[in-house]
């Protein structure tokens, strides 16, 4: 057998009986899959009832900044790592839609970041929303951020979700602007029903209170 | 077939990821900014000036190096701690310099950079001298470039001579990919600073047409100071700390407590912070640790608590050592001698203490102990 490495530390991954019989493709090893923080905690934003799934002051903030920024594709695989048999299950026929990112940043990192995180973990997904803003937002200040109104449907997507059970995903939730954006574009649809999935919890409330 | 990291020179399969079916490097990812550009030297007529001149053991290997590079062969230095191994390559530099060629120093720890850039800016008083480590990286082209082994990636092909000082210090010790880009940014020649060179390093400079100088004399002509070793089980080190550290802040001289880790630090600094309250522990998790470095320096503190950070790089006049838990497996050999070669450096505080504490006499103590004064005989048998 072929030997393998560990997608993240690059070490010979060896396996626990348990993880052997169960995994037929381990990607990480136990070391750093222990180190990926578990928080499966919902919250109702919104009027929407989010699921979080890890934090953002971990090592994934570390591999989200090596995935997004120097553009490691191969990391799409670990974000979903620990969680995919949940969400497999509590979305069992639901259709997953990503958030936008602008078509700017698509362009400039040669690919789209959550739309390959859902595709390397087949997940059932549309791209359905569209973003037009050419300014990174993360240079932008908190108040700039609700400002932006520039989330909108593609068109020929239009009717689509009717009667459709949706999820929307988005990697980091901090303020949940592009969220909140997205859902309410999403609303207009009519879906039978929305649910929220987030990879990384950094949500602000004593900052979003002052708001 | 298989690929090559055209950055990195990597072929090692585990750390190639595929985008899109073509291949990429997941070694030297971290490793993007902006690369310098081939401007030429705008400083001519760089003079150079020496505080102190080079002793006479000094000045032969100076001119030993110096014909060397002019054989256009490599060099491996190695010379004790605190013989002024800098100082050796300054007649070298000059030389370059006034060619118009680009020189760069090199060093795998950042704090060495910070203290080294103003040492060499003294010598060469009208040479811009730029230095480049994490988070310092705006301006990347200058007459003498100092920077830490992790920059190196930004001169690829750049320096006709590279100075690397430390070869055996952490993170670079054993890092092919420092080591890749430390290859590759050299054009012309490099020449290697070690006290502590291992066999494997003297045999790599030998193979690759270099030649090594041996200097065993520090710059004041006095013996390294040979480590004391106490033998005392954990609780009787805290006391026996409590007791010199009582006798040095008696004669106002700066002490250095290293700890093999950060919670030993933490803890052992705690329990003297109750006794005396003007020291700091510096590690480097302490991301504030230049000002606690510069207090000490401008004597605010009378000890700094230290892991292995402050090995190196750091001179301090009449400093004193003692290494806490000096059995740990953390120590090697030449780690040890390293710490113990920061006290006596200076010409006018050439005495010091260096106490090495342990449960048992490890083989890195003895080794340390024996290469030290092994080092002072070959020093003594030559003159």
């Amino acid at each position: 057998m072929d030997k393998k490495y560990c997608l993240t530390c690059f070490k010979e991954i060896n396996l626990t009986p348990i993880r052997d019989f169960l995994e037929n493709n381990p990607l990480i090893c136990s070391n750093c899959l222990s180190q990926i923080p578990i928080k499966l905690i919902k919250r109702k934003i919104f009027n929407t009832s989010i699921l979080f799934l890890s934090e953002y002051e971990s090592v994934m903030k570390s591999y989200l900044m090596n995935y997004k920024e120097y553009k490691d594709v191969e990391l799409a695989k670990v974000f979903l790592k620990p969680f995919l048999n949940i969400i497999k299950l509590l979305y069992k026929n639901y259709l997953f839609i990503p958030c936008p990112s602008s078509k700017m940043r698509v362009e400039n990192r040669g690919f789209d970041h959550l739309e390959e995180i859902l595709k390397v973990n087949k997940i059932n997904y549309e791209l359905v929303l569209t973003k037009n803003s050419n300014e990174i937002h993360k240079n932008l200040k908190m108040t700039d951020r609700f400002n932006q109104d520039t989330i909108s449907i593609i068109d020929s997507k239009k009717g689509s979700l009717k009667n459709k059970k949706i999820v929307l995903f988005d990697d980091v939730f901090t303020t949940g602007n592009t969220f909140k954006q997205s859902l309410e574009v999403l609303k207009k649809e009519n879906p039978s029903i929305i649910k929220g999935l987030i990879i990384l919890d950094n949500y602000k409330i004593d900052e979003l209170k002052i708001k | 077939m298989s690929y090559v990291c055209p950055r990195c020179g990597n072929s090692d399969e585990r750390y190639i990821g595929y985008f899109k079916n073509k291949p990429y490097c997941r070694l030297c990812l971290s490793f993007q900014g902006k690369s310098v550009e081939n401007d030429i030297c705008i400083t001519k007529d760089i003079e150079l000036t020496l505080d102190y001149p080079l002793s006479e053991k000094q000045k032969e290997c100076s001119n030993n190096v110096l014909n060397a590079l002019n054989m256009n062969r490599n060099v491996l230095i190695h010379a004790v701690t605190g013989a002024g191994k800098t100082e050796l390559v300054y007649h070298s530099m000059h030389k370059y310099l006034k060619e118009g060629k680009k020189v760069g120093f090199a060093t795998p720890r950042k704090d060495v950079v910070i203290d080294l850039a103003p040492r060499i800016k003294e010598a060469f008083k009208n040479a811009k001298v730029v230095s480049v480590y994490g988070e310092h990286s705006q301006i990347i082209s200058g007459d003498i470039i100092v920077l830490t082994t992790h920059q190196l990636y930004r001169y690829p092909n750049y320096f006709d001579l590279l100075i690397l000082d430390e070869i055996d210090a952490f993170p670079y010790k054993g890092n092919k990919l420092l080591f890749s880009f430390f290859r590759k940014s050299v054009k012309g020649n490099y020449v290697l600073l070690s006290a502590t060179p291992s066999n494997d390093d003297i045999n790599k400079v030998k193979n690759d047409n270099g030649i090594i100088i041996t200097l065993f004399e520090r710059y004041h002509k006095h013996d390294l100071i040979v480590p004391a070793f106490i033998q005392a089980n954990k609780y009787k080190q805290f006391f026996l700390i409590l007791r010199y550290l009582l006798k040095f802040i008696k004669e106002k001289k700066p002490v250095f407590i290293f700890t093999p880790t950060i919670s030993e630090g933490k803890k052992l600094f705690f329990f003297l912070s109750l006794f005396f309250q003007n020291g700091s522990f510096v590690s480097s998790k302490e991301e504030n640790r230049s000002i606690d470095i510069s207090r000490i320096k401008n004597n605010m503190y009378d000890y700094l608590v230290t892991t292995s950070i402050l090995e190196r790089g750091v001179t301090l006049k009449n400093l004193q050592v003692i290494v806490y838990n000096a059995g740990s497996y953390i120590y090697s050999a030449e780690a040890l001698i390293q710490i113990a070669g920061r006290v006596g450096r200076k010409i006018d505080a050439t005495c010091g203490d260096v106490y090495f504490l342990s449960d048992e006499e490890t083989p890195s103590i003895k080794d340390a102990i024996k290469t030290i004064k092994l080092c002072n005989l070959k020093k003594n048998n030559s003159n």
